[in-house]
């Protein structure tokens, strides 16, 4: 299987330069998280890989196949599915609705959907009792679930999260970040932005820290980890339980 | 740059009269100006206040029939008939606007289709009055020349009123609810009355640019005012650049003019005016003025802010220093469809400190907030604020009696810069007399610097100064929180309601936000309410938790006790890691 590489990716918005030239790999089968403050470029990177953003300079790939500068829909039919920040879900269609919407992109469109229906919810009990309401009537963290649960409709081979945790009640949390790591199992390669550093950092293989739009560090996960100038910048008091 | 512009603009009104005594020339130049005082006037209602009027040609009937009537049957003369019908359109706009606005975007837009095919209906079938299909004839005109120089003069004092609106707290609040109706709302101001108002004011603009129209022509029939020509009275607007001062008058001259040049395919004309709509929507889509406006700003150094104009976080009044009950809920519920969402909740916020309020996503903790500020209307229970109920009071009412709240989703006013949107928190409802924002009067410059000098120091707070001149829609999620709070305190609230604050900090701006909420309850600020789900925080912070599960509260008390408690462990805390 192929990885996803970044290499030398830089982006701007307008004559303000978010990310410089930016590197990254995330091999089949891994977690890969990026840490950094707000308004370091995490989310701004998910969006380019995605092709939401075009970038000013650089390469992004899937293998040999090369995705920048394409056009989101066509990003998404190579496997690559972003779960964007701030859920997104289309709040007048029902629950089954919007994760049908998610299977627009998957792979194998000759497959009955209901099953990969039940597989996406197996993961959110609450989503399962309300299939059949309209998605706007969620609380906020069931509608970061669905965002979830609607990325993975489309079957991706690489899952882009942008902070799946926010707004999730602290056990929420801890079930979201087991469902990634069940995924990983499953097969899917994930790279995920998170403000919870510590949960993304015990859970991820790997990692890269974020900071003012250059990746300033990189490495396993467990290295990042006790490195002391993250543990003072980014981990500090949260302990978050 | 900008200065520039005007300068040349003026120059060259100035200068066309004396160029040319071509009354061909100075009576194209009389329709740019027209338009243009049209296209400022929809400005207004669609640039500022984001609604969409296809009827303007009805008021600008209204104006031109208005002062034609009063000119001929009244034998007024022409400086008091061109306000009669300034006036008569004022008044049918309010009217109108009151009527129409309850509704909004495309349901607006057919109701004003409806509303400028009535006039002009009317103006067929009335005959006594109007002439019917052919029109008013023998209004006394004035020579082209003073034609023009009237004109010009109506058209740089309604471009100079609208950038003044534009500049005030009345332009902010138009904006406001143009970006977020129901933030504006949370900061005091009715959005009803924000968008009757801007209707007004453009059903006014285009009333006088009527009676002009009528004393320029000395002859106006109902030919003049169809659907057609509010079409491109819109257009004028968008291919200009909506929500620009400068794009009504460049729209003015584009409309004007381009249709003049190519006389020859004026079966065409139709098909002209809808290639200019696609290109201004696919190629300019902030309009001419926009375009070169980016094009400009590319080269522009950026704007540093100033040390004199950084103030000081000033020491906020201690506001009541009791702690009796400032919020009480009593037995409140609410269902949606059939599910109940809560089911008699009772609550007590002391007027100081900090009152968390936790549980598991979908328990209605959102729902409680948006009860307690107006959005939803209980179905049962007490809500009162200082002993005075307040439940099922509108969003802008109950923010009056000072009650701030931010958004789960925080909801900036990305048409605004930081700081104006923390100018808007500050003047609330107080938005000042309106005719002194159209004037810019020297009660409103210095109102004008003092909430700008207020707005900077609560930006301060919140290490937003640096960045207090961009568009708060370039701020990344986490900034836009803080924004949000910096906006709510500007109203200074007696309460404060937060929905999830800390979502999406990094654990270092967690500590910064626990560091300003405590430092804020010390210097005894508004009492808090306080929804989250970072429990270091919660826990840190609080002086009391109430705890909700499936619409009810099941644990209330101090942080250590309902940290023990084991229904709270149970449906939410989770065993301990």
């Amino acid at each position: 299987m192929s990885a996803l590489t970044v290499s030398g990716l830089s982006v701007a918005y307008g004559a303000a330069t978010v990310l410089h030239d930016v590197s990254l790999e995330v091999r089949p089968g891994e977690i890969v998280t990026v840490i950094g403050g707000n308004g370091a470029g995490k989310t701004t990177l998910l969006k380019t890989v995605a092709g939401v953003l075009r970038p000013a300079a650089g390469r992004i790939a899937v293998g040999e196949r090369s995705i920048a500068g394409r056009p989101s829909w066509e990003v998404a039919r190579c496997g690559v599915a972003l779960v964007p920040e701030g859920r997104g879900v289309f709040g007048d269609q029902t629950v089954r609705d919007n994760l049908l919407l998610g299977a627009l992109a998957r792979a194998d469109r000759g497959q009955p959907i209901g099953p990969q229906i039940d597989r996406a919810v197996a993961h959110f009990p609450a989503l399962r009792e309300r299939l059949d309401r309209p998605a706007g009537a969620l609380s906020g963290g069931q509608q970061q679930m669905l965002a979830v649960a609607r990325g993975l409709m489309a079957q991706p081979r690489f899952l882009l999260l942008d902070e799946p945790s926010l707004g999730l009640a602290p056990l929420l949390v801890r079930e979201i970040f087991t469902v990634i790591a069940r995924l990983r199992d499953e097969g899917v390669t994930v790279l995920l932005v998170e403000q919870m550093a510590a949960q993304a950092l015990a859970f991820a293989d790997r990692a890269y820290v974020l900071e003012r739009g250059r990746v300033t560090l990189s490495g396993p996960a467990h290295e990042i980890r006790s490195n002391p100038d993250v543990v003072r910048a980014y981990l500090g008091t949260a302990r978050t339980r | 740059m900008a200065r520039a512009g005007w300068g040349a603009v003026a120059a060259a009104a100035l200068l066309l009269p004396l160029a040319t005594s071509n009354t061909y020339y100075l009576y194209l130049a009389c329709s740019v100006g027209l338009l243009a005082i049209v296209a400022a006037g929809l400005n207004v209602l669609a640039g500022f206040a984001g609604q969409i009027s296809l009827g303007h040609a009805g008021f600008y009937a209204l104006g031109a029939y208005g002062a034609a009537l009063a000119a001929t049957g009244l034998g007024w003369p022409l400086w008091a008939s061109v306000p009669v019908g300034m006036v008569a359109a004022a008044i049918v706009g309010a009217a109108v606007g009151a009527a129409a606005l309850r509704v909004s975007g495309p349901y607006l837009a057919m109701v004003t289709i409806a509303f400028g095919i009535i006039v002009e209906h009317v103006l067929m079938e009335w005959v006594s009055l109007t002439g019917g299909p052919g029109g008013i004839f023998n209004i006394p005109k004035l020579a082209v020349g003073g034609s023009y120089w009237l004109i010009a003069a109506a058209t740089a004092v309604t471009l100079w009123l609208t950038a003044n609106l534009r500049a005030s707290a009345w332009g902010r609040a138009l904006l406001a609810v143009k970006s977020s109706e129901v933030a504006a709302e949370a900061l005091g101001i009715s959005a009803y009355l924000a968008r009757t108002t801007a209707f007004t004011i453009s059903a006014a603009l285009a009333g006088l640019a009527g009676g002009l129209f009528a004393i320029l022509n000395g002859y106006i029939s109902p030919d003049s005012f169809t659907l057609q020509t509010s079409i491109v009275f819109l257009l004028a607007l968008l291919f200009g650049g909506l929500g620009s001062v400068a794009g009504p008058l460049v729209g003015g001259v584009a409309l004007t003019l381009l249709p003049e040049l190519l006389t020859g395919l004026a079966d065409y004309r139709l098909i002209l005016y809808g290639s200019l709509l696609l290109i201004s929507i696919y190629g300019l889509p902030t309009g001419v003025v926009g375009a070169v406006r980016s094009r400009a700003r590319r080269h522009a150094p950026h704007p540093a802010l100033s040390p004199e104009t950084r103030g000081r976080e000033a020491p906020p009044q201690g506001k009541g220093g009791d702690a009796a009950a400032l919020l009480e809920v009593e037995g409140l519920g609410v269902s949606f469809g059939g599910v109940v969402a809560l089911s008699g909740v009772t609550l007590t916020v002391p007027s100081n400190g900090i009152t968390a309020v936790i549980g598991p996503n979908g328990a209605g903790k959102t729902t409680l907030i948006n009860l307690i500020t107006g959005y939803y209307r209980p179905d049962a229970g007490q809500i009162r604020l200082a002993g005075e109920p307040i439940a099922g009071h509108p969003p802008y009412a109950v923010a009056r009696r000072g009650v701030a709240r931010t958004f789960q989703t925080a909801q900036p006013f990305d048409d605004l810069s930081v700081v104006e949107n923390v100018m808007i928190g500050v003047a609330g409802a107080r938005l000042g007399h309106l005719g002194g924002a159209l004037l810019h009067g020297p009660g409103t410059s210095r109102r004008e610097r003092a909430l700008r000098a207020r707005a900077l120091a609560l930006l301060d707070a919140v290490g937003l100064a640096p960045r207090a001149e961009e568009p708060a829609a370039s701020l990344p999620a986490g900034l836009r929180r803080g924004l949000e709070i910096a906006r709510a305190l500007a109203t200074e609230p007696r309460l404060l309601l937060l929905d999830e604050p800390a979502a999406g900090l990094s654990p270092t701006e967690i500590a910064d936000l626990a560091a300003r909420l405590t430092a804020l309850r010390s210097r005894g600020g508004p009492a808090i309410v306080l929804v989250e789900h970072h429990m270091d925080l919660v826990m840190a912070i609080s002086d009391r938790i109430s705890v909700l599960d499936y619409g009810r509260v099941i644990a209330a008390g101090a942080p250590a006790a309902v940290r023990e408690n084991p229904m709270v462990i149970e449906a939410y805390l989770g065993v301990p890691a």
